[in-house]
């Protein structure tokens, strides 16, 4: 069975892939609503939005970045809702295949659809004045953070398209995942900073805990060391509170309370 | 004696409190057509979806090929082929690229020619590079039954294949069907049409409050039949009849559908030759 696991999971994942490349409105409807969020940010509410020393783009795209993958996946539970509702998968499951390709396939090209809206939304916000220092090394560690977060989102919205009775459960997936921390590794590597000219990442500008202003001092440790330690931030603590909330941080945007 | 491609001995399912099958017996000879009929709801779609290794049974024994569903699943799947209820067809692929796809999956070598050869030999040629979801439902079902011959299994499933199809395209899929089993493939169907078991079937299996109640060749039923269902099966091939004199004969479609029968009969042998020599091919 598994000696033709790659080769069926390469067929299923040229079928999907058709679907993207012959409806690519998927891909536009995806980037449409990260894009309209970035307009929103930066020119209707940039000004009233204090997101420290910095461009408020360079601020914002990390988390809406996360935003375009969350948005994104939910067509993997839609298309798949759609293959067990036409019967296709009581062909594939009755054929001698490898089972699990059918699913790899769905989600492969997930991750293919997302970063080519990843790519979208990050050449607008250059556009739109995003500027960063990340070297290749960094721009790699960010595209691999993107990926398994893709990766990840992906397998869990298979589960509605799976179990899912009607169109509408499949694709009202509740995209909001408690991201902050991503958002926060992204943000640091984006801004580079090994020698803390800056005041440290910008992590600790999502809560007004007093943690955060201890940690606003002279800042002896590299922002990338946040990235990879995995340390509970303040960021990530806020996002066990709510994970609505934490998307809502990610934006920059104050606290309701 | 003739081998048994399907035997199926005491199958039982249940649904929570709802048991669909309470027992079900059956046995199904090579490179026959056997016929199993019953109303919506009767479990027919369960016994099919058991023996193609989708669903598990309570109880009971099944084998498929000479496999046992249960422990060797995989050797089932490469058996057998599953035509479902509805046209299981990727809508936004072409004809060919359906084809391809599946003769891909199954490992066949040279996809494109197969998948070109099956296209002539159900009429779908010309359409054969536009998208599936312009096709018409006959077209779809043609398509769908193709995918099912890629790999040349030796048992073929059909779940109602002719519901939701005009009288014309019932025809058509009849003659492929009748095509099936003289390549001496084995043929499992089902449906609710009494015509339709009588016109095809070798063996036919009435499943009825979750048993066979009858089974038996055509003539052996039409002894047991009652009188009500005897009237039944007289009125539907008369209206029929009357549709397709008064619209039938007219029609280009009905005129495609004579040559095309009349291609399959002349050209089988040809046709025979190069499906023959895919299948070796393969092995």
């Amino acid at each position: 069975m598994n000696t033709h696991f790659f080769s069926n999971t390469a067929v299923m994942f040229g079928r999907t892939m058709r679907h993207i490349t012959r409806s690519p409105d998927t891909i536009i409807t995806t980037t449409i609503m990260p894009i309209a969020f970035l307009l929103l940010f930066v020119y209707v509410f940039g000004g009233a939005i204090q997101a420290g020393p910095g461009s408020y783009v360079n601020y914002l795209l990390p988390g809406i970045l996360l935003i375009t993958i969350a948005s994104g996946i939910s067509y993997t539970a839609y298309r798949l809702f759609l293959d067990l509702q036409s019967g296709i998968f009581d062909r594939y499951h009755s054929m001698p295949i490898a089972r699990s390709s059918v699913l790899w396939g769905h989600v492969l090209t997930s991750v293919v659809a997302n970063a080519i809206s990843v790519v979208v939304v990050v050449l607008v916000a250059l556009l739109m004045g995003f500027r960063s220092s990340a070297g290749v090394l960094a721009w790699l560690a960010v595209a691999g953070i993107l990926f398994l977060f893709t990766l990840a989102l992906t397998w869990l919205a298979v589960i509605p398209g799976l179990t899912a009775k009607s169109v509408d459960g499949a694709a009202a997936f509740a995209e909001n995942q408690p991201v902050t921390a991503i958002v926060n590794s992204i943000r640091a590597l984006f801004a580079q900073q090994p020698r803390c000219r800056v005041p440290c990442a910008p992590s600790q500008r999502t809560s007004r805990s007093p943690r955060s202003s201890t940690r606003s001092e002279p800042c002896s440790r590299n922002s990338r060391s946040e990235a990879t330690s995995g340390s509970p931030s303040p960021g990530a603590a806020a996002s066990s509170l709510s994970p609505l909330r934490s998307l809502w941080w990610s934006t920059g945007a104050k606290s309701p309370e | 004696m003739t081998e048994v491609a399907i035997q199926v001995k005491a199958l039982r399912k249940s649904f929570k409190d709802t048991h669909v099958l309470k027992g079900v017996d059956f046995d199904v000879a090579r490179g026959s057509i056997f016929a199993l009929l019953g109303s919506n709801g009767a479990g027919k779609t369960t016994i099919v979806r058991i023996l193609t290794t989708l669903l598990k049974p309570d109880d009971g024994t099944t084998r498929v090929d000479g496999f046992d569903v249960g422990s060797q699943p995989a050797r089932v799947r490469e058996s057998i082929s599953l035509t479902g209820q509805f046209a299981a067809v990727d809508e936004i692929l072409t004809g060919r690229e359906n084809l391809i796809m599946i003769a891909k999956l199954r490992q066949v070598k040279s996809a494109g020619k197969v998948a070109d050869a099956l296209l002539a030999r159900f009429g779908l040629a010309d359409a054969g590079s536009r998208r599936v979801s312009t096709y018409s439902g006959g077209m779809r079902r043609r398509l769908d039954i193709a995918m099912s011959l890629i790999g040349a299994p030796r048992i073929i499933f059909l779940d109602e294949p002719t519901t939701g199809l005009d009288p014309e395209g019932r025809l058509e899929v009849w003659q492929v069907i009748q095509n099936l089993a003289e390549r001496g493939v084995t043929v499992f169907l089902t449906t609710q049409y009494l015509d339709e078991a009588e016109k095809l079937a070798d063996r036919i299996a009435i499943l009825h409050d979750g048993v066979i109640i009858v089974s038996g060749t055509l003539e052996e039923l039409r002894k047991m039949l009652p009188p009500a269902k005897v009237e039944y099966v007289a009125r539907q091939p008369t209206l029929e009849e009357i549709f397709l004199a008064v619209v039938g004969s007219d029609t280009v479609g009905s005129d495609q559908v004579g040559s095309d029968t009349k291609k399959d009969t002349v050209g089988s042998d040809t046709k025979k030759d190069t499906v023959g020599s895919d299948t070796k091919e393969q092995r």
